[in-house]
């Protein structure tokens, strides 16, 4: 083993990695224009990937604590911007997933068309289940970032 | 016999190079080498072969004051001109564009080249709005032609992804010509083998995908367990979860490929067996009509 990483911490890295490759081969690269939303759904994954590796080492340095804590509030904000863009259902993704996905169900379009489009609560469940293994990684990295910031509460 | 028809259409630097290489073309087209390679030498091009292919026929070459028009077939085989292009575009050549009709087919591709680059439509134009009229010419009113149709006639351009030298493009084109007819020999040596054994060549195509999606899932399993035990604690549990995979995903692999096989041909046996008694009711009393 090269790293400190338990084997629950590579099922969370597993299923995550799963997750960004299906995620980011949905998402279609925009004609014209900075892929804001791609960029965005990288540092998604990306960001609750490297806390969730601090996690299983020991920060002793201030300098790194303070990098860990900087890393956590940005990856809380994405997930809140995320999530809240789910909820809306105003997201980029759900509108290039869309897109993307059009040509697939054109035969399928009938029998979709059929289906109500599903709840806010729904959507956030999917969601949820859907980015378990970042939310998961966000949570313990608030369970290790607490302490930091007691003392300074 | 089908061929390929191609009008280029060479821009030059100065007249004294047009000039120089109207003639060089015009002594080519009327098969004097020796003029012509006297041109040449004085356009500065080591020898015609560069400037000339010897399969190409039915040439003419015309020039305007601003350009060279040079016409001539090819077998539907036969690479584009491109060495040609490279050639006069270390020697005095701006700008180009080259028309192919493809006679086998019916339909027409064009080329924009700019400064030694394959350029897209929109960047040609861009860099060279003097001769839109002359690479896109408007039809005249009654030659069936509004602005729209015009469009549309030029709306045939091949462009790049993103500017590419003309030399790296030829080395492209020689890369794929040599890929594909490699391709192509080893599936002719394949279904020889085959029908020596008097099996199918397509049952050992079908056989030789099936065997490769395999070896993708064995590749993928093998290369997630070596990861992961190095990365993460639990060694048993990595190298079990790899062996399940290992087992798993060239299977489904193999399972999805042979679906997208049978998938072609199954399109088509639906088609006939919808002839056949005892499917939808519309269909059978067709048959019976």
């Amino acid at each position: 083993m090269l790293t400190q990483i338990e084997w629950w911490g590579g099922g969370i890295f597993v299923l995550g990695a799963l997750t960004y490759r299906i995620v980011m081969g949905a998402l279609e690269r925009p004609v014209d224009g900075f892929p804001w939303y791609r960029l965005m759904m990288h540092v998604f994954f990306l960001a609750p990937a490297a806390l969730l590796v601090g996690y299983f080492y020991p920060l002793t340095q201030p300098a790194l604590q303070y990098g860990y804590l900087a890393l956590l509030a940005v990856s809380l904000l994405v997930v809140a911007v995320m999530l809240m863009q789910e909820m809306t259902g105003d997201s980029g993704e759900s509108e290039e997933m869309r897109r993307s996905k059009e040509p697939l169900k054109e035969d399928a379009k009938a029998e979709a068309e059929d289906h109500e489009e599903p709840g806010w609560l729904m959507s956030v469940v999917g969601a949820v289940v859907l980015y378990s293994s970042v939310l998961t990684a966000c949570g313990l990295a608030c369970t290790k970032a607490w302490p930091m910031v007691q003392p300074l509460l | 016999m089908s061929q390929n028809t191609l009008t280029l259409q060479l821009f030059f630097e100065d007249p004294i190079k047009l000039k120089t290489c109207q003639l060089v073309y015009q002594y080519l087209c009327a098969d004097n080498t020796d003029q012509a390679q006297r041109w040449a030498d004085k356009l500065g091009a080591l020898s015609l072969e560069a400037l000339w292919d010897g399969e190409w026929f039915n040439q003419s070459v015309t020039a305007a004051p601003s350009h060279l028009v040079l016409q001539f077939d090819t077998g539907t085989s036969g690479d584009l001109p491109l060495l040609q292009i490279e050639t006069l575009f270390s020697h005095g050549l701006r700008a180009a564009v080259m028309e192919v009709f493809y006679d086998q087919v019916g339909e027409t591709e064009r080329m924009h080249f700019d400064q030694g680059r394959w350029v897209s439509r929109q960047a040609f134009m861009d860099a060279n709005p003097q001769w839109r009229a002359v690479v896109e010419p408007v039809p005249q009113v009654g030659e069936g032609g509004e602005d729209g149709d015009a469009d549309d006639r030029y709306a045939c351009s091949k462009d790049p992804a993103k500017p590419l030298a003309v030399a790296k493009l030829r080395q492209q084109e020689e890369k794929r010509k040599r890929e594909a007819r490699e391709a192509a020999e080893a599936f002719v040596e394949m279904a020889r083998a085959m029908g020596k054994s008097g099996k199918s060549p397509v049952q050992g195509l079908m056989a030789v995908l099936l065997l490769r999606s395999g070896f993708k899932g064995l590749v993928h399993a093998v290369v997630f367990t070596i990861v992961t035990v190095l990365l993460f604690k639990g060694f048993w549990l990595w190298m079990g979860l790899g062996l399940v995979l290992a087992v798993a995903l060239p299977l489904y692999y193999m399972a999805t490929e042979h679906k997208a096989l049978r998938g072609e041909d199954g399109s088509d046996d639906g088609d006939g067996d919808a002839d056949q008694p005892g499917d939808d009711g519309p269909v059978t009393v067709m048959a019976v009509q």
